[in-house]
């Protein structure tokens, strides 16, 4: 963010130059062209962005008010969907479950972090090949990945507790107890995460000028301490984009979810919001509370991100 | 060899006679020949899905100009797809119906009735069990016929009560009985990791037949609860002592491995089970020599639920000439005849239960056809596929013994109670 504002103001100089040294008295139709090129070159854009995103946003606000018969129908009731929302217990578990998942995923970033070093040691033979499996899970069908990890799971015959039951530990049912359960899924969700993470935070370790690293260890730092003081604090700019992204992605978990637990009885301790809009607008038909599901799903999402841009300031470096 | 083609000549002559007769008078709109088009038919059953392109094979013997596309979608989403189609207006022309969204979708005019069609004769009501085609009427009008009677029964693993020394449970069995035969194999073979029973944890193919058997009720006449019958818990009990006693899984073992995956592995000797959701993966089996079908065990009666399926046409089909014509070959003895042979599910038709039982002939599936004697109706009440599902998450804490039977019929039937009211 601050990048771009750094490179914002040669841009407006020189325009205001620009503007400053045309002499002839066209200049005002001229800035009222250069005004609108840009609009016509982003117009498609826009448009892509009116159609499939601003007005579904809009929308959604509106059926957020209505009230939908079984098969279509709407009709306005104010704030009666709101108000139930408020006073849903279900909601509140939903929110409590999806805060946690991203807890839980974001967990994942200190380890994509120590694992993007080591992939990026000049030493080490055979880069692109780990690169590749970590990535992997990353282009994989979640679907796909939920059925593979739904068998390792599983309580009885999974790999899981097998594994365990060699040292003795008695696994719990994974899939079947209800906090179990969220964490199986965000363990997988983290797996999952981890891969981009590195590919990211990858490309953010190669800006790192190497004269730092030099300039470090002639002056005696250890390995730990030019990790901590110099890699990290260089690192936060991508850092800081992989936890937004991570967040974002964490409020949406679906996919995993329904294709995990979506038979197994634990869901209805386990939905996370999307999971509940999913649950309320198209099983149970409550279209417009769905409406209003998804809409908080957006302000939370956009409140939390706007949070974290504040707070970038204290704890991102920019070189 | 030539007297083998000139009989398939004959028969086949034969075959297509009788359906060039049943065309021409039997129709709706006209002449065959006159109704064209594409349409869509969607299921959920892959099981059948040989069956089904036979039988449109069939169809188009009859109706060439024809095209029928068919759609197979997952269970677990073939509800919530038909309700979104519903609302956009592009349902398929043809699918299925189950008896708990029937009055859904025929209430609120997304079916196309078929009175027209039985006026004309091309569906004959008479060939199927009375309380099934009255079910798929609604204010006296009628808008399809039975596909299939669904009924239950236990699948039972032979080898496995060979090997625990347990006998084979006679036809008049008792719940009592079933117990403890359950729990002679878990003791038996429980070194083995072997249990007596795996039920799925939910109503149609477990507990509402228990709880029928025992003299109680899910919905009762009057359309309101019939949890609150003194029968009803007692047949909730049922599947609680079964895991207490450690013979069956518990509810988290049969979330994580469903209940036809224990059985079918070889790892319990007992599973109730719907006939039309279990038939095909049975006779599937590799060890399936060692399964047969043996009714339900009695109580105060000997009860299962019953259960139909049907075509419908959709209300705002493009093609509805087609459409019906298709339901109506679908109602007809031919379709009947090909979906009995399969071995799937028992047909409606009158007179195709033969061909159903002599498709898997060592699987006991006579117990089915013998069972509709005993079955009670489907239970359903107003907005059905609403409480059903809440129905399971309170099930399930009594099977699980977080809440005696008794305190989660009392919890049933409020749950049920409101919802019949909120509708």
């Amino acid at each position: 963010m601050s990048l771009a504002t750094h490179d914002r103001p040669p841009a407006t100089t020189g325009t205001v130059a620009g503007r400053a040294g045309a002499p002839n008295p066209g200049s005002r139709r001229r800035r009222s062209d250069s005004g609108w090129w840009p609009l016509l070159f982003a117009g498609p854009f826009f448009l892509g962005i009116a159609v499939f995103y601003l007005f579904p946003i809009v929308q959604t606000a509106y059926f957020s008010f209505t009230d939908w018969g079984p098969f279509g129908g709407v009709t306005f009731v104010g704030g009666e969907n709101w108000r139930s929302l408020l006073s849903d217990d279900e909601f509140l578990r939903a929110l409590f479950n999806t805060v946690v998942y991203v807890l839980v995923v974001l967990l994942g970033v200190p380890i994509a972090v120590g694992l993007a070093t080591l992939l990026n040691r000049p030493t080490l033979r055979g880069t692109m090949v780990y690169r590749t499996m970590f990535f992997l899970p990353y282009l994989a069908m979640p679907v796909a990945i939920a059925l593979v990890w739904r068998l390792m799971f599983n309580g009885d015959f999974g790999v899981i507790n097998a594994f365990l039951g060699l040292f003795g530990i008695d696994g719990p049912y994974w899939l079947s107890t209800p906090g179990f359960a969220l964490v199986a899924v965000a363990i997988v969700g983290l797996w999952m995460a981890v891969g981009f993470n590195i590919i990211i935070l990858s490309a953010g370790l190669r800006s790192i000028p190497p004269e730092l690293y030099e300039a470090a260890s002639l002056d005696g730092a250890s390995r730990w301490s030019q990790f901590v003081r110099i890699t990290v604090p260089l690192l936060t700019p991508s850092i800081f984009f992989v936890v937004v992204m991570n967040v974002i992605g964490g409020f949406q978990l679906f996919d995993l979810l329904f294709a995990i637990l979506g038979n197994n009885p634990v869901i209805a301790d386990t939905k996370s919001l999307v999971y509940l809009f999913y649950d309320e607008s198209f099983v149970l038909n409550n279209r417009g509370y769905g409406a209003a599901i998804a809409f908080v799903i957006l302000l939370i999402v956009a409140i939390v991100t706007a949070i974290q841009f504040r707070l970038q300031r204290r704890w991102v470096h920019y070189a | 060899m030539n007297k083998l083609v000139a009989g398939i000549a004959i028969a086949s002559g034969i075959v297509l006679g009788l359906a060039a007769c049943s065309g021409s008078d039997g129709s709706t709109t006209s002449d065959p020949g006159e109704v064209s088009g594409e349409i869509t038919y969607a299921h959920w059953d892959p099981n059948l899905e040989p069956t089904l392109d036979a039988i449109i094979d069939a169809f188009r013997e009859e109706y060439p100009d024809v095209t029928v596309t068919p759609v197979v979608r997952p269970y677990a989403q073939y509800w919530t797809t038909l309700q979104t189609e519903a609302s956009s207006n592009t349902l398929p022309d043809v699918f299925w119906m189950d008896m708990s969204y029937f009055e859904l979708y025929a209430g609120n005019d997304q079916l196309a009735p078929i009175d027209d069609l039985i006026e004309s004769g091309a569906i004959d009501p008479s060939k199927y069990p009375d309380h099934l085609t009255e079910f798929f009427q609604l204010d006296g009008v009628q808008f399809a016929v039975p596909k299939d009677v669904d009924t239950n029964a236990v699948w039972i693993n032979k080898a496995l009560f060979e090997q625990a020394g347990v006998p084979l449970p006679s036809p008049d069995w008792t719940y009592d009985d079933f117990r403890a035969t359950s729990q002679a194999i878990r003791d038996a073979l429980g070194d083995r990791g072997i249990y007596g029973t795996a039920f799925y944890p939910y109503g149609q193919p477990t507990y509402w037949s228990s709880v029928f058997a025992y003299g109680g009720s899910v919905v009762a006449d009057d359309g309101t609860s019939g949890w609150d019958e003194p029968g009803s818990s007692r047949g909730l009990q049922v599947w609680a002592d079964l895991i207490a006693d450690g013979s069956s899984p518990t509810i988290p073992q049969l979330s994580e491995t469903l209940a036809d995956q224990w059985f079918l592995n070889g790892k319990a000797a007992m599973f109730p089970s719907i006939g039309g959701a279990s038939i095909a993966l049975v006779a599937a089996a590799p060890n399936a020599a060692d399964f047969v079908a043996v009714p339900l065990p009695q109580a105060e009666r000997k009860a299962t639920v019953t259960h139909a399926l049907t075509n419908v046409v959709s209300a705002r089909s493009k093609n509805l000439a087609a459409a019906q014509a298709f339901q109506a070959f679908l109602a007809g003895e031919q379709a009947q005849r090909l979906q009995a042979e399969s071995g799937v599910i028992l047909s409606a038709y009158e007179g195709t239960s033969d061909a159903f039982v002599q498709s898997h002939p060592d699987l006991g599936l006579q117990t089915f056809v013998d069972a509709i004697d005993y079955s009670v109706p489907y239970p359903v009440a107003r907005n059905s596929h609403a409480w059903v599902a809440e129905e399971t998450v309170i099930t399930g804490q009594a099977f699980a013994g977080e809440i005696t039977a008794e305190e989660a019929a009392r919890q049933l039937d409020d749950m049920l109670n409101q919802a019949v009211e909120s509708e």
